[in-house]
């Protein structure tokens, strides 16, 4: 497995990590869950990209099937 | 980094964990995960670290804020799930009682105000601070912490819950990696 893929969500932020160990490259990305209106469409658009990079997504889509419509922005989130 | 794979015959009887998963040795990539003074009001309970992925949580310090007794502190807790099933629940109560009530005595019968460190440390899970009120017997601020190593292949989640009337403020810090 050359390219992983972490996830990691907290109330203030979901944070998807990448690293791709045939380039020795790493990226992450953190959607700001104060600021962000859409994660859920900002997820999508991450997976498109990371795809575009051959990673598997399988992780990040589960986790839109988990927890995408709960994901909300800020205060919201939490009721 | 050395690997091991689980199928090899001298391997099998001695692992618990099913054929042709591979055993990685040390954490790779470990990173930080935090939730910072993140409220939870009476009667909820809320994740507080979510992480996807195949890896391995390592440690976490936990920070309380409040304003809660001995009777409380049954109330107050954490949760971990591991691949979406609940594998522990830990009240501050509970933390004490690993650490052999270390803390909450030495606050107690201190008769004072202030900062308390327990004399004792249990390696694996415990207690290491709090802020004693002893107006009303009860502590503000309370610290814990868990120094063992819980594999996922698909999730891990710790939960705050508070069962208590009032809010309770939590502070995660956790260090988890990831298998390459």
């Amino acid at each position: 497995m050359k390219r992983v893929l972490f996830v990691v969500e907290t109330p203030e932020n979901i944070r998807i990590i990448t690293y791709d160990y045939g380039k020795m490259e790493g990226k992450e990305y953190v959607i700001d869950l104060e600021k962000e209106f859409t994660p859920e469409e900002r997820i999508k658009e991450i997976i498109a990209e990371l795809e575009n990079k051959k990673y598997d997504t399988r992780i990040l889509k589960q986790f839109l099937k988990k927890r995408g419509k709960k994901l909300r922005r800020g205060a919201l989130r939490h009721g | 980094m050395s690997i091991y794979y689980l199928d090899r015959p001298d391997f099998a009887p001695i692992v618990l964990n099913y054929p042709g998963r591979p055993l990685y040795s040390g954490a790779s990539l470990a990173l930080e995960a935090k939730a910072e003074y993140h409220v939870i009001s009476g009667g909820e309970t809320e994740d507080l670290i979510t992480v996807y992925g195949t890896g391995r949580f390592t440690h976490a310090t936990i920070l309380f804020g409040g304003k809660f007794g001995w009777a409380d502190m049954a109330n107050i807790g954490i949760e971990i799930w591991i691949d979406d099933s609940k594998r522990a629940v830990w009240s501050l109560q509970q933390f004490e009682l690993f650490n052999a009530l270390a803390l909450f005595n030495k606050a107690y019968y201190s008769g004072a105000d202030g900062w308390y460190y327990p004399d004792v440390l249990n390696p694996v899970i415990g207690t290491i601070g709090g802020r004693w009120n002893n107006t009303d017997k009860a502590f503000e601020e309370y610290y814990v912490y868990l120094n063992f190593i819980a594999e996922f292949v698909d999730s891990f989640v710790m939960k705050g819950f508070n069962k208590t009337s009032t809010d309770v403020t939590f502070t995660v810090r956790a260090l988890v990696g990831y298998y390459p």
